[in-house]
């Protein structure tokens, strides 16, 4: 349960972060100033050693039974370095104790510091009892022309203390230093996820029936602005689709409705008046155009649909162009020849591209039924294959009434007819075959150009970009 | 030839069952893939025609579970947007279960269709066609007295399954010159329009 209602706060999560990260870094300065001052402290303990040998060896002298003694002379400028303080011991080369001055009763601690183990200079620490360390210099000495070793002491106590003194702080502080750290950063994390909250809320309150509310944006350039711009940005998308799927709604019905109502209307009068088996005869033929007429509606109408929601690009294979621009044109071209149309097709050498045959040939398809229809009589319907730097262009060219601009995105829309009176004729279709073109287009990751303008003809243009594209030889034209 | 129908919708089994009975079968009809199972275990049918879409399991589980069972009738799925033609092609096609187009002669009225050499005539008089529309003479003469939708045409000469593809006014323009050759100026008009369902190769006219 603890660990849901964790995960259930962002806010929380942050200030434990920082709280985190502020001890870390705390804990990696504290380990740094602690290993300086410790470094400094033991060099100056060391330079103070070498001061003390500097002193003593000078004043070290052997007398007539050949003992070593120390005299002091006060003529150095020694002050620190008084009877009190000096603590040392002269050995000999084979480790026999000639002198040792200590400042403390040496019995307590006599059998804690063995005889030096080598006649080289060394330094070391000694622990003599509990909580008194020593810091011990070796070095060898000449006392009138004598070698000795010379073994010069300091304490360190105090060095310990302060170090201990760090550490003691730095434990007491750092939980403080974490939990300021802890609240600092759930204030900070409160006070920058307040519009998050707020657009929380604001979005909860968008529904479908408002959707045209937008998140408010203060400042598009942080990162919060751009949440709030990606968020309007579906919404807009949202509305649009809503929008779109409410028409094509309504329009489908409409659609829909028409051939039922001619069905009905047609199968009524029937029977109210006709005896006659050949007027009978007629008017179920004239009934099964109608539902044939249903039925390619609905045929258009799922072909769609099933483009919406099956994944794209599993179908991928290799397609020349040329041959399939060849392989539309000898089936339609008998269309075309019926209104004394020619269907000519233009290709650079050898165009391949690598997308979904079905899909393309569809779309194709679909532009090219559409050209011949809205083509007047012996014109001229060009189909070509360019290759382009970023991919392949295939262009679907007529030379008909052309299309005003006004309506170059709308002739896409499912069931739009810019002549409302040409609608539903003998071969008319069922207004689905742009859309079904360009879905299909898209559903490859390509698009759909319209160029046209009245009475200038129309060039429907795909672009399908390079990513899929193969071009097995050198390009020649 | 006993067919049994397994189709749930009331009217559709009715009136399916009428045609496939006035084109001579005997027809028994289920409502229910149960129902189906029932009969198919006691009586023996020359073929199963089976909704796609059955309420509580649809078709294809039906046929799976006759399968299981051990049945070897020949089963044929029924989908929304099949013609009543192309039903009984389809029957008459599974119950044959022999390739007509093995046959290199085909005579029918004074049509005379050689499959070989593809070369057509009616009577003394050779006709001239071209391999699309030798292709469909050829399809229009293996369903000969029967009629063929559109969509037939479409999948079997045109070889498109997808109903999305406008082929339907290529297909009118490529009768309506076959038609030309053929019947033009003859007495007995081979292809006949069957309004609002497909087109028929017969050597009678309508009674």
């Amino acid at each position: 349960m603890k660990g849901s209602w964790l995960r259930r706060s962002v806010r929380f999560r942050l200030a434990l972060w920082y709280a985190a990260a502020t001890a870390l870094v705390l804990c990696a300065f504290a380990w740094f100033v602690y290993e300086v001052i410790e470094h400094r402290l033991a060099a100056e303990i060391d330079r103070q050693l070498r001061i003390d040998f500097d002193l003593v060896e000078p004043q070290l002298n052997v007398d007539t039974q050949g003992r070593v003694n120390w005299r002091v002379r006060g003529s150095h400028g020694d002050e620190g370095f008084s009877r009190l303080s000096a603590w040392f011991e002269v050995w000999s080369e084979n480790k026999e104790l000639l002198l040792r001055h200590w400042p403390v009763p040496e019995p307590n601690i006599k059998d804690v510091v063995p005889p030096p183990q080598k006649s080289t200079l060394s330094f070391a620490t000694v622990e003599l009892e509990r909580g008194l360390f020593l810091r011990v210099m070796e070095r060898p000495g000449r006392v009138q022309g004598r070698s000795v070793i010379i073994r010069v002491f300091r304490d360190e106590t105090e060095m310990r203390r302060t170090l201990r003194e760090i550490v003691e702080v730095s434990l007491l502080g750092f939980p403080l230093a974490g939990a300021l750290a802890a609240v600092g950063g759930y204030l900070i994390a409160t006070r920058s996820l307040a519009p998050l909250d707020a657009m929380a809320r604001q979005a909860r309150r968008i529904t479908s029936e408002s959707l045209s509310k937008r998140l408010p944006n203060l400042n598009p350039h942080d990162e919060l602005g751009r949440l709030a711009t990606v968020f309007n940005e579906t919404l807009t998308r949202l509305e649009a689709s809503f929008a779109e799927l409410q028409r094509f709604t309504a329009d489908a019905s409409h659609e829909l409705r028409s051939p039922l109502t001619a069905l009905r209307a047609v199968g009524e009068v029937a029977l109210r008046d006709g005896h006659d088996p050949t007027m009978l005869r007629e008017t179920i033929g004239s009934m099964l155009e109608e539902a044939q007429r249903l039925t390619d509606l609905v045929d258009a109408l799922l072909t769609l649909a099933r483009m919406d929601v099956t994944k794209a690009g599993a179908m991928r294979e290799e397609v020349n162009l040329a041959a399939l621009l060849e392989e539309i044109r000898d089936q339609f071209e008998v269309l075309a020849a019926e209104k004394g149309q020619t269907l000519a097709v233009t290709s650079d050498h050898n165009v391949v591209v690598k997308t979904d045959r079905t899909l393309l040939r569809l779309a194709l398809v679909n532009l090219v039924h559409n050209a011949i229809q809205h083509s007047p009589s012996n014109s001229k319907i060009s189909l070509a294959a360019l290759r382009r730097a970023s991919g392949v262009d295939i262009s679907v060219s007529d030379s008909g009434h052309g299309i005003a601009p006004e309506y170059h995105e709308k002739i896409f829309e499912p069931f739009f007819r810019v002549d409302k009176a040409r609608s539903r004729s003998r071969g008319g279709g069922v207004g689905l075959g742009l859309a079904i073109a360009r879905r299909s287009i898209e559903r490859n990751g390509g698009r759909i150009i319209i160029e046209s303008d009245l009475d200038r003809g129309s060039v429907f243009r795909i672009e399908l970009p390079s990513s899929s594209q193969f071009a097995s030889s050198p390009a020649t034209t | 030839m006993r067919v049994l129908l397994i189709e749930d919708d009331a009217k559709t089994a009715r009136a399916l069952a009428s045609g496939l009975r006035g084109e001579g079968f005997e027809t028994v009809t289920a409502k229910t893939g149960e129902e189906g199972f029932f009969l198919v275990s006691r009586e023996s049918f020359d073929v199963v025609i089976l909704d796609w879409m059955l309420p509580g399991r649809d078709g294809i589980e039906v046929l799976r579970t006759l399968r299981a069972g051990g049945s070897k009738t020949p089963v044929l799925l029924l989908t929304a947007r099949d013609a009543f033609a192309e039903l009984l092609a389809r029957v008459r096609a599974l119950l044959r279960r022999v390739d007509s187009g093995s046959a290199l002669r085909q005579q029918i009225g004074d049509l005379t269709l050689n499959m070989q050499t593809r070369r057509v005539a009616r009577g003394s008089r050779e006709i001239a066609l071209t391999p699309r529309e030798f292709d469909l003479l050829m399809f229009l003469a293996q369903y000969h007295d029967q009629t063929v939708t559109r969509q037939m045409i479409a999948r079997e000469v045109w070889r498109e399954p997808n109903r999305a593809t406008p082929l339907d006014n290529v297909i009118d323009v490529h009768l309506a010159h076959l038609r030309r050759k053929l019947d033009e100026g003859e007495t007995v008009k081979l292809i006949q329009t069957v309004r609002g369902v497909g087109f028929v190769l017969r050597t009678e006219a309508d009674a």
